[in-house]
């Protein structure tokens, strides 16, 4: 009788286990899909935000916008070009300069994350393709 | 103790009770063993749904890997009138946002015999998402694929657009269509009661396969420089038509080609359908002077005529066969070789034709390329005509050399120019470099082709001279690149009217040229049809030549390298085959 009772319950255990799996399956199975999707919506804004970066780049637009704006611009001429100006000369070391830094306190900033997250959180941006 | 009539009682119920259980089990084993398929089936449509996976159409890059093409994914919506409880109600709401009227959407939802109606495609990501905030039971949402082109009207005749179902229409879309759109997969999804879905671990899967991308020979800076161009001269000389084509001389590679009138791919339903036709390529028309360099090659090539012999313009009227007479747009007495090409004297190259004969002529026409498509892989490409000697008039032998009774295409004009520059070699046109998979892996390059060897070296760099006191001392001066050799050759050709006789109003002016003349880099040729007839902004030196100039300044400027040690041609011909 004892044997019956301690099978019974084995089986029963076992049984438990093997529908707990298959729960367990099941809602990973959601979350896996919950993810695609939102994998898929990433991408999507990712395309949408390149999609508008080459449009801002594009010289279409931009002489497009430039002459909005009557903004004449010409090549520069040889004597124009300074060597080594307006580029970011990269073998050059770091400026010595320390500049002073005001460190407000640790409550107030994290005060001011917390307020920026839920302000961010509002205005939830979309990536809209530049018409 | 149980009386006998109880004990019947007992019986009949417990014998009802099996019977029961019986006919339970029984139908049970009915259904579950003897014919399980059905049902099966039933909870597997209602459990399971295939999804297709659709795959992202190919990009189509620039030779700097610079999109000009590409697939973004925006959100169409649709509705099951089944499950709409409230049509007026849902149609007000979408209408606000859809900027659609209710009536028209709500006329869609009171279809209550059909499962799916489209109510807007490709809406802007804020009113779907403003949609889906709305939780409308019985509106849904798919994602469709939307083909945009960043730089707009850049380069539209050579790529083309795909139509609404990202389908190639016209251009490198509609050509390399197969490549770019890929092959969609599928998947199963498990669906509960309320019909949320759910990864099916134990079905199979076949991945979407994106399309392969396009990486074509053009450049954007310098296909931007041509069509600014192009489109001055268009608007200011008040043509009909335009076109542009800039070519590596060496390489045969198309780095910008460009019309006007032209379109938006964007918007492509919004211009007219002649606005869409690649005239680089479709029109073909009567070149004019420009087709003096042919003339010019051959006799040089046949060593018929010297570059310093002299040949008597008859100060500018020339009696001709049948009582014709043929003029020069300004007279001239004894002019050399070399001076009857810079001076674009019809009648010096009159008389040098007769000398060739019709035979070399026609023979170095058809070396040239010309009356035949070049096969630069451009869909819609003519072949222009040629007549053989057999069918010439007694006039052909002198209209032919100048440039009449003959068609072209742009490109078959650039084609020819570069046969000079490079030395005499003919090179196939091309426009796309490299096909690829999006990861960047290499699938198929393409490399430069010599069709054949028109002329010799030799002869190449002597017309090259000439071609250069075209520009110098001739009719090509507005053509002159600052700090470059610059060679080239102008056409003001007429057109000829529907009754036959050629047009005193219509013309094509043309210019075709390379430079640097010591080492090409880039070959130009730029037509504008039907000019405004009045004297002298018609002219091609006067017109097209000033665009060249322009073009290949700024080109140059943008370039300012050395050339690529890879830049030897493989030829696939034997060299130093000449064919007169």
């Amino acid at each position: 009788m004892r044997r019956w009772g301690v099978g019974f319950c084995a089986a029963t255990i076992l049984l438990l286990v093997y529908v707990r799996l298959q729960v367990g399956l099941i809602s990973s199975g959601y979350r896996l899909e919950s993810l695609k999707e939102c994998e898929a919506q990433l991408l999507d804004q990712r395309r949408v935000l390149h999609y508008n970066v080459l449009i801002l780049r594009s010289p279409v637009i931009l002489s497009k916008r430039l002459g909005e704006r009557k903004i004449q611009m010409k090549p520069p001429r040889a004597v124009d070009i300074v060597p080594g100006m307006g580029e970011f000369d990269r073998t050059r070391a770091p400026l010595p300069v320390r500049f002073p830094q005001t460190v407000a306190p640790t409550l107030l900033r994290q005060a001011s994350s917390t307020v920026t997250r839920w302000l961010e959180g509002a205005r939830k941006a979309q990536a809209e393709p530049a018409p | 103790m149980l009386t006998a009539a109880q004990k019947n009682r007992v019986v009949f119920v417990i014998m009802g009770l099996l019977m029961i259980t019986a006919l339970l089990w029984g139908h049970l084993f009915y259904l579950q063993v003897l014919h399980p398929r059905h049902w099966i089936s039933v909870a597997h449509r209602q459990q399971f749904q295939v999804v297709e996976l659709l795959p992202i159409r190919g990009a189509i890059l620039d030779r700097q890997q610079k999109p000009l093409a590409l697939s973004i994914r925006m959100s169409s919506i649709f509705a099951d009138p089944r499950h709409v409880k409230d049509p007026a109600g849902v149609a007000q709401r979408l209408s606000s946002v859809l900027k659609v009227p209710t009536p028209a959407i709500e006329a869609k939802l009171l279809q209550k015999s059909r499962g799916f109606v489209w109510l807007a495609r490709r809406i802007p990501n804020q009113a779907a998402a403003s949609i889906r905030s709305m939780k409308l039971p019985g509106i849904y949402f798919l994602m469709e694929p939307k083909r945009v082109y960043p730089h707009g009207y850049l380069a539209s005749h050579v790529i083309g657009f795909a139509g609404m179902d990202a389908k190639g229409l016209e251009g490198m879309e509609m050509v390399y269509d197969s490549i770019l759109k890929g092959e969609p997969g599928w998947r199963w999804l498990m669906r509960d009661a309320r019909r949320r879905t759910f990864s099916a671990w134990e079905t199979p899967m076949v991945p979407a396969r994106d399309g392969l991308e396009l990486v074509l020979t053009l450049d954007t800076t310098i296909q931007f420089i041509a069509e600014e161009a192009l489109d001055r001269a268009f608007r200011k000389s008040g043509s009909k038509g335009g076109s542009i084509v800039v070519m590596d001389p060496s390489t045969g590679e198309i780095l910008a080609l460009a019309n006007r009138p032209t379109i938006d791919p964007n918007q492509y339903a919004d211009f007219p359908v002649e606005a869409r036709r690649n005239r680089v390529v479709t029109d073909t028309f009567e070149p004019g002077s420009v087709f003096k360099t042919v003339t010019a090659a051959v006799a040089l090539g046949t060593g018929r005529v010297s570059p310093t012999e002299r040949f008597y313009c008859e100060e500018g009227a020339y009696r001709v066969a049948g009582g014709h007479i043929l003029h020069d747009v300004h007279p001239h007495g004894w002019l050399t070789f070399k001076e009857v090409v810079a001076q674009s004297s019809n009648i010096g190259v009159a008389k040098i034709a007769a000398r060739l004969g019709p035979a070399a002529i026609y023979q170095g026409v058809k070396a040239f390329g010309f009356g035949e498509p070049t096969g630069a892989g451009l869909p819609g490409e003519v072949g222009g005509t040629t007549k053989p000697p057999s069918q010439w008039s007694k006039l052909s032998i002198m209209a032919i050399p100048m440039g009449q009774e003959v068609t072209v295409t742009a490109l078959q004009l650039v084609q020819g120019m570069s046969a000079v520059a490079n030395g005499g070699l003919l090179v196939r046109p091309w426009i796309v470099k490299e096909i690829r998979h999006p990861s960047g892996v290499s699938v198929k390059r393409f490399e430069p082709t010599v069709v054949r060897r028109v002329i010799s070296p030799e002869v190449a760099k002597e017309l090259a001279n000439i071609l250069v006191a075209v520009v110098e001392e001739g009719t090509g001066k507005l053509a002159q690149v600052p700090g470059f050799r610059t060679a080239g050759k102008t056409g003001t050709a007429q057109k000829v009217e529907p009754s036959g006789v050629y047009s005193h109003s219509k013309f094509v002016a043309s210019f075709v040229g390379f430079v640097p003349v010591e080492s090409p880099r880039l070959c130009i040729v730029v037509t504008l049809d039907e000019p405004r007839p009045v004297y002298p902004l018609y002219f091609g030196g006067v017109v097209a030549a000033p665009v060249f100039r322009e073009v290949a300044a700024d080109t140059l400027a943008y370039l300012q390298e050395r050339l690529p040690q890879d830049r030897r041609l493989r030829v696939a011909s034997r060299s130093g085959e000449k064919l007169f």
